[in-house]
């Protein structure tokens, strides 16, 4: 009903408190305030909508007119956006949030829109990459991770350990802390913001930088509610949308690993940073992941390579 | 109509014999894993998709049973207050229902699955293409409809529950 | 009309739906999408009823239901149970009610570590209420006490509604834990005395066997040495951080097979009907979980918490007087929607309100596990209720719901305990941390 549309429901699989869920509740207040007030906005937070796999569904089932979509918890999917997570692989200047997720909302216009196809994406996001948390086992070398039982979730993150010689263990995020304690896991991949949130800190003694590899993350409205709404209120949403706002958000995020980063040195977490050359080797070590990846998703999409370029350049 | 019924009594307690593979399997595979690690620290690839669809199967393909066998739950206090002619015509009336909301259970699950295939999905660890998945929980879903559709017809609907038919007892 | 508006009405038709004899998972399910329905339209309906049955039978976590309710079913097949029930009547015996004393000692003890109230009764029933039946207790008694010793789990950590209200309130998870401990203990004894008193007052019908002596008391106690072994590998596996719960549960199936045939009690027959029993229930178990997740998706979105929240708040209510109004709610709605469906509604809406009135967040998770536990065996919608039911068909859920009345008791008592002593829940947090 037309009358309804003007509430609009934003989904959230993340809890209430998370800097997603709180940007776009800041985000659907800024939308309600340059609308004056035509336009309200409801989030469902914590995946009272549905689970995090079907975040996607409920924005083109119109369960939900926006929300926020995890491109890996539907493998397969968003084979295209998920290339931006590949290991060590971010523009040429830098691997922080803010410049990754500006780059990667700015080339979803010609790359990502099929994928994304019956919304409108907002903005992108690229976490800061997930680093190798231990427990005890000082990570100054690559081979010191072999045999190590680490957590990760997600098909780069397990192909990443297993090269290394690590095992991946699905382990959920919140019974990670009594995984390290008990030695069930040795380590768990995390960003550092992640290993503050789920208080990892006395459990860690080590961080290895430099991160392996990234989420990425669409913040998506439904195309049918878009087009529903007056020319003035989608005007507003244009210009809320777009590479500055992916900036924006991924400069909160930034920030939030810049506190994490505090946090652990606050418990007397270790970072770790790798040496040139062992950098040098991960990078040989993953490169034939990223190419294989890339051909895969090159059978279905001739533009794969030329998107990844474009995003790590 | 009576040969209806056998018929879907026999195809609900293959599909239960299934189940009940499948659920062996479930004991098997996460057994099987855990040593692995416990003994080689090498788990078993997978084991997280493998039990996933070993539920599936397990818990879809007994409902065709649950429902022949009437063992659902249902809230019977009214059965003291009502004559047993209310109860018989209610439980007539629901098994109508049930068949009316598995048939759109059944017919919803279609769009997934063709969205699955269409867009490539696939399960978290082995890759699997996910609507062959999709495809097996439909299998189950078809046996529910199925079961339903004996009950609502059955005559004997509203008497004491048949035990046992299912499973061929 | 408004969705809290329409929210009100669907609960009452379900009510109502419930009371004419409408199959529980087939009311759930209705509700839940003729709201959708209604609300949203065809397609969002749909888009519920296409996805939620997938994506809860495929779901990793749920496999510890299945695996928990076989190990218990291959635990009975094999004479495990018996042999520990017989073992606790010794134990106990002269004592009134001693049967339910052990099965709430034990259905403690095994929720404790599987953490889902779900498994644990129907491990629990099982493995007890045959031989409470055997040893003359009344069925509502008997399934009572299954009922109530199997929601002690969730409170007593590890603790899935603890783990999920962690993640929904952004708290410590073990802080929380730590909380939740010393109020599992004690509600554990509450059951127990309300067991005991029932038992007193019963009039005869929950029999007493001869007093034994000390001696044979604790000799007795290691007859059942396999199911002792069984259950210390299940739960020391958990403990100590070899296994997860899931694979616990698998491990303990496998190893009550293995143990069934080594000691030729389990035969191929009674294996195969293991099984059969345990696909049978858990696919019930499934249908009700699709059907109550339908019905929280729809709950959710009339955002009837709120308004009735917000209603309270404008009558300009004292701190202790919301509180109050909090906890009759979530007894209100525990009577329809289940664990983890309410704490996902309720959490993220309450939470700022308690702490907008000085209230502790993490004595508030130790409070929601509670209620949550109420709402398991809380006429007329209590899974618990519906575990025991489904595997006994021919206890008469009236009983069980007669039954159950006094053991409400114990929670209830339990949060007017806490709110006089918030200590009971922070002191082992704040010792601790
Ligand atoms: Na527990
Ligand atoms: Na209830």
């Amino acid at each position: 009903a037309p009358v309804a549309a003007e509430t609009l429901k934003i989904s959230s699989y993340l809890p209430p408190k998370h800097a997603f869920t709180l940007a776009v509740e800041a985000w659907g207040q800024e939308l309600s305030q340059k609308t004056n007030g035509d336009i309200t906005v409801e989030v469902f937070p914590a995946g009272q909508l549905g689970p995090v796999n079907r975040q996607f569904d409920l924005v083109t089932a119109g369960a939900a007119d926006a929300a926020i979509v995890l491109h890996s918890a539907t493998p397969g999917r968003f084979a295209m956006s998920e290339l931006a997570g590949l290991p060590l692989s971010h523009p040429a200047a830098g691997d922080l949030s803010t410049i990754s997720s500006e780059r990667l909302t700015a080339l979803a216009p010609d790359y990502l829109a099929d994928e994304h196809a019956g919304t409108k994406i907002i903005w992108m996001a690229v976490t800061p990459p997930l680093k190798i948390n231990l427990a005890k086992v000082n990570p100054d070398s690559l081979e010191a991770l072999k045999g190590l039982r680490i957590r990760s979730a997600g098909q780069v993150f397990q192909s990443v350990l297993e090269t290394l010689g690590a095992s991946p263990l699905p382990v959920p995020p919140a019974e990670v802390a009594e995984g390290l304690a008990k030695g069930i896991v040795d380590g768990a991949m995390f960003p550092f913001e992640a290993d503050m949130a789920f208080d990892l800190g006395p459990e860690l003694d080590y961080s290895l930088e430099p991160g392996v590899a990234s989420a990425t993350f669409a913040f998506v409205m439904s195309e049918k509610t878009y087009d529903g709404l007056s020319p003035e209120t989608r005007a507003v949403i244009d210009a809320m949308s777009g590479p500055a706002r992916g900036a924006a958000f991924g400069a909160e995020w930034d920030k939030g690993e810049n506190a994490g980063r505090a946090y652990l040195g606050e418990n007397d977490v270790t970072i770790v940073t790798l040496s040139e050359a062992e950098q040098d080797k991960l990078q040989g070590m993953v490169a034939p992941i990223i190419d294989a990846q890339i051909a895969a998703v090159g059978k279905d999409n001739p533009d794969a390579q030329a998107f990844y370029d474009a995003y790590t350049q | 109509m009576q040969r209806v019924y056998r018929g879907i009594s026999l195809f609900a307690a293959a599909q239960l014999a299934i189940s009940q593979l499948a659920l062996l399997g479930m004991v098997l595979a996460i057994t099987a894993d855990v040593a692995m690690r416990a003994l080689f620290n090498s788990p078993i690839r997978g084991t997280y998709d493998t039990v996933g669809i070993l539920l599936a199967i397990s818990a879809l393909y007994a409902v065709a049973a649950v429902i022949l066998e009437r063992r659902d739950i249902v809230i019977d206090l009214i059965d003291g207050f009502v004559p047993p002619r209310v109860s018989t015509l209610l439980q007539r009336i629901w098994a109508i229902v049930a068949v009316a909301a598995l048939c759109f259970l059944f017919w919803s699950m279609l769009q997934p699955m063709l969205e699955a295939k269409r867009y490539g999905d696939t399960s978290l660890e082995l890759r699997l293409p996910l609507w062959l998945v999709w495809i097996v929980a439909l299998g189950g879903m078809a046996g529910a409809v199925l079961a339903a559709v004996a009950i609502a017809l059955s005559p004997a609907t509203g008497s004491a529950p048949v035990q046992g038919e299912a499973s061929g007892e | 009309m408004t969705n809290s508006t329409l929210g009100l009405i669907v609960m009452g038709v379900m009510f109502v739906l419930l009371l004419i004899r409408m199959p529980v998972w087939l009311a759930l399910a209705l509700c839940g999408l003729g709201g959708n329905f209604l609300m949203s339209g065809m397609g969002v309906s749909k888009m519920i009823a296409g996805s939620v049955p997938f994506d809860q039978v495929t779901n990793y976590n749920l496999s510890v239901v299945p695996l928990f309710i076989l190990m218990g079913e291959v635990a009975t097949s094999s004479r495990l149970s018996s042999e520990l029930f017989q073992a606790a009547r010794v134990f106990f015996s002269g004592l009134r009610g001693g049967l339910a004393i052990a099965t709430i000692g034990a259905s403690g003890a095994f929720g404790t570590v599987c953490g889902s109230s779900v498994a644990t009764a129907a491990t629990m029933t099982r493995i007890a209420l045959p031989e409470m039946r055997r040893a003359g207790y009344g069925d509502g008694y008997s399934a009572a006490s299954v009922a109530a010793g199997g929601t002690l789990g969730i409170l007593i950590p590890p603790s899935i509604v603890l783990v999920i209200y962690a993640a929904i309130a952004e708290q410590s998870l073990r802080k929380l834990f730590a909380a939740a401990f010393l109020p599992g203990m004690a509600l554990a004894l509450l059951y127990i005395a309300v067991a005991l008193i029932v038992a007193r007052f019963s009039g005869g019908r929950i029999p007493a066997d001869p007093a034994a002596t000390l001696g044979a008391r604790f000799k007795a106690l290691l007859a059942p040495w396999q199911f002792i072994l069984l259950f210390g590998v299940t739960i020391g596996g958990i403990y100590s951080g070899i296994f997860s719960p899931n694979e616990a549960a698998a491990i303990g199936s496998f190893g009550a097979i293995v143990l069934g045939f080594a000691t030729r009690r389990l035969t191929l027959i009674g294996l195969r009907a293991a099984l059969k029993t345990t696909a049978l229930t858990s696919a019930m178990l499934f249908l009700i979980i699709i059907g109550a997740t339908m019905l929280a998706n729809f709950v959710v979105q009339t955002k009837l918490p709120e308004v009735l929240i917000a209603t309270a708040q404008g009558l300009g209510l004292g701190r202790y007087m919301v509180m109050l109004l909090i906890i009759a709610l979530y007894l209100l709605l525990g009577m329809f929607l289940e664990g983890i469906g309410m704490v996902l509604i309720t959490v993220p809406v309450f939470l700022p309100v308690i702490v907008g009135f000085g209230f502790d967040p993490v004595w508030f998770g130790v409070l929601v596990v509670i209620v949550v536990e109420i709402g398991l065996i809380s006429p007329p919608v209590g899974m618990n209720i519906f575990i025991i039911q489904a595997q006994f068909r021919d206890l008469r859920i009236g009983d069980i719901y007669a039954g159950i009345l006094p053991f409400l008791l114990a929670p209830l008592v339990l949060i007017l305990t806490l709110f006089f002593f918030p200590q009971i829940a922070l002191w082992l947090p704040q010792a601790l941390y």
